[in-house]
């Protein structure tokens, strides 16, 4: 009798829990879907960063999407959700897609400024979600001090030192004597110095 | 009896000197239980018929003040006096007693006199770590002095000069309770300080004594200060059939006269006085323009009516030229367009516009002890124009950023030094998301009024002495997205959010 009722017990555990994992499944498609649509996309984006924290399936299925969606052209609400995400999740697989964004310039982030802000990134959600990404995001990162203007560089910079991992701090050492821009190397001399 | 008392930070702890029953105690603040009981020695008297008594009773004490790093002074005068027939009637010798942060005790002679009482006046720290003393010579017979009042400036290297309190009356002046009148004295910047006699107000130099300036109330009228300011300036009032107007003065005494009046006047924060008014009623708050303030650690009469000299001054500069020894540049912000102060229109190279500002601060020790925090708090409201050319309205209110500190780059704190720098340039941005007045869009605004509060923190990492100044700055974007200038404001103390 107690061996039928373990047996019961564990069959309905075990439909329950393909259920629910079928229904996250759907859950987090539909999320993403509304990520997608400007009406929906603030919420849908808190709502995904919510479910990703707590299920490694969802979090998958989000970040193998947000390159594609950072890649389109428009830069409206959609394409800045899918950035901060990217950031959020530190979505190894989107380091690309944001390498290239960075040459849209700093994009989003709060209509006002401080200084400090500007230096924690807040007014440039792209280059904010490569330093949330962090180490893993340094080599695409350091590509662009060789190539980019001084804007870039100065962007960059200011990722590497929000980093601030050993790592990020050899690549400043290393760039600086090459730097040619007094305020950049003023930038990575203090980054260097905190 | 008089009790006097004043408090200051020690190794951490709040204390407080006392004179009261005992001559002088120091009290722990926070507990009360007594620190120290430093000995006073006894003053004597003498009977007509040649019979002493000593006590340390007999011994004036004045009123001690608490300097930046909690060493304690105050004056005493030790006398002998005499009722015997043809003795002197009193001689006496008067003392600066010293109280270090660890207890100890060390004392400077100031003066002695064989006919005269010295009598322990106001004392004040010279910002560097010695001390400003004043007393006044009384004597019970001729000949009187013809400066009886006298200064003296203690350096932080032992050094003593001695000399006439500049512009004094010549005469003594007694209190209600029979005693010559303390004259309040503020320190300036520089080795400058000033004084008020009530009839004039004077500019010094504290280490000779040498007049900078001297100000003549008109007759029937006072004077006296309320703060000194920035560049050595001075603000005071005059007070008329007890109604006080604010006067304020430059380094070189130039004037102006503010061109409103109440009683008991005196400067709180930013544009906000407090006074009564004349025509009677409770105590209100004036708007008014503000103080300048200085880097003086003591700055307003009984600073403040503390008698505590502050560990730190902190001045923020809206507007004008980065302070001489700032070497931070706004520009190694990428979105900065200029080295000056003020509201800057960076619109066509970064899209902002930015209120540059300069925070500075003076520390008694070392610069590297102060761990510094700023605290942001914003709201903004507007128009932008829809795709049909029609006004519609955004706002953002974001919530409280504790941590808006800017980082190192424009914070000059060097290990060994005594002055701090920070630049910050808060300012809104050219275009707003329209479905979310808080984030930064494409589509240009036409006109916003952004508020913002901000407060900056400085706490000492070794005694845990916080000094917090709040500031604002107020942007208007006029329409049309042009910079409104004459109705763009920064100040200290914060204005309401409520808008």
């Amino acid at each position: 009798m107690r061996r039928c009722h373990w047996i019961v017990i564990c069959l309905t555990y075990g439909v329950l829990t393909s259920t629910s994992a079928a229904q996250r499944v759907q859950d987090i498609r539909t999320l993403f879907a509304q990520l997608n649509q400007s009406s929906s996309t603030d919420r849908a984006a808190r709502h995904i960063l919510q479910a990703a924290s707590k299920d490694s399936s969802a979090r998958e299925y989000v970040v193998q999407k947000l390159p594609e969606m950072i890649d389109k052209l428009e830069t409206d609400k959609v394409w800045l959700n899918a950035v901060r995400l990217a950031g959020q999740l530190k979505a190894l697989e989107a380091i690309p897609s944001l390498q290239q964004a960075m040459s849209r310039g700093p994009l989003g982030g709060a209509s006002y400024t401080t200084l400090g802000m500007q230096m924690r990134l807040e007014d440039d959600i792209v280059a904010k979600a490569l330093s949330q990404i962090g180490d893993p995001a340094i080599p695409a990162i350091a590509s662009l001090l060789g190539n980019g203007d001084e804007a870039t560089r100065m962007r960059v910079v200011l990722i590497l030192s929000t980093i601030g991992s050993p790592a990020a701090r050899k690549v400043l050492r290393d760039w600086l004597p090459h730097e040619t821009d007094p305020r950049i190397k003023d930038l990575i001399e203090s980054g260097l110095r905190s | 009896m008089w009790v006097w008392c004043v408090g200051l930070f020690a190794r951490g702890q709040l204390q407080f000197a006392i004179k009261g029953i005992q001559p002088l105690l120091v009290l722990d603040g926070l507990s009360g239980n007594v620190v120290l009981m430093p000995a006073i020695p006894p003053s004597t008297i003498t009977d007509v018929f040649g019979s002493s008594q000593s006590c340390d009773c007999l011994t004036p004490v004045g009123q001690p003040i608490v300097d930046s790093d909690g060493s304690i002074y105050v004056e005493y005068e030790v006398r002998q006096i005499s009722a015997v027939l043809g003795a002197p009637p009193v001689s006496s010798i008067l003392w600066l007693l010293k109280i270090a942060p660890d207890g100890s005790t060390s004392t400077t002679q100031l003066s002695s006199s064989n006919n005269a009482n010295l009598f322990p006046g106001n004392l004040m720290p010279d910002g560097t770590g010695g001390v400003v003393a004043t007393w006044a010579i009384a004597a019970p017979n001729s000949p009187f002095p013809a400066h009886p009042y006298q200064a003296a400036h203690l350096s932080s290297f032992g050094g003593l000069t001695t000399y006439d309190l500049p512009m004094a009356p010549t005469q003594i002046v007694n209190g209600a309770n029979g005693l010559p009148i303390n004259f309040p004295m503020v320190l300036g910047e520089n080795g400058t300080a000033f004084v008020s006699y009530g009839t004039n107000a004077v500019s010094f130099n504290l280490n000779t004594g040498a007049v900078n300036w001297n100000y003549l109330a008109a007759p029937q009228t006072g004077v006296s200060i309320i703060s000194s300011a920035a560049g050595n300036a001075l603000v005071a009032k005059t007070t008329n059939s007890g109604v006080d107007t604010v006067l304020r003065f430059d380094s070189t005494a130039a004037g102006t006269q503010d061109a409103w009046s109440a009683s008991s006047v005196d400067y709180f924060i930013g544009n906000e006085w407090l006074g009564f008014p004349a025509s009677g009623g409770d105590m209100m708050a004036y708007s008014a323009a503000p103080v300048d303030l200085s880097l003086s650690f003591w700055f307003a009469p009984e600073q403040k009516k503390t008698n505590r000299a502050l560990p730190i001054s902190v001045v923020l500069h809206f507007t004008g030229s980065k302070s001489k020894g700032d070497k931070l540049k706004f520009l190694d912000s990428r979105v900065e367009c200029s080295e000056s102060l003020g509201l800057a229109d960076c619109t066509s190279t970064s899209g902002y516009w930015l209120w540059n500002l300069e925070g500075n601060a003076a520390v008694y020790d070392d610069a590297f002890n102060w761990a510094m925090t700023v605290s942001l708090q914003a709201h903004s409201k507007g128009f932008f124009k829809n795709a049909n050319n029609n006004l519609q309205a955004f706002s953002c209110t974001p919530p409280p950023d504790p941590n808006d500190k800017p980082l190192p780059i424009f914070l000059q704190q060097p290990a060994g030094q005594k002055s701090i720098f920070y630049l910050d340039g808060p300012g809104p941005f050219i275009g707003v998301n329209p479905s979310d007045g808080c984030q930064k869009g494409t589509t240009f605004i036409d006109s916003e009024t952004i508020v913002f509060n901000l407060q900056v923190n400085f706490t000492n990492k070794v005694t845990g002495f916080s000094r917090a100044v709040p500031y604002y700055v107020k942007t208007v974007i006029a329409p049309g997205h042009q910079a409104d200038f004459a109705n763009s404001t920064a100040g200290y103390g914060n204005i309401s959010l409520n808008f």
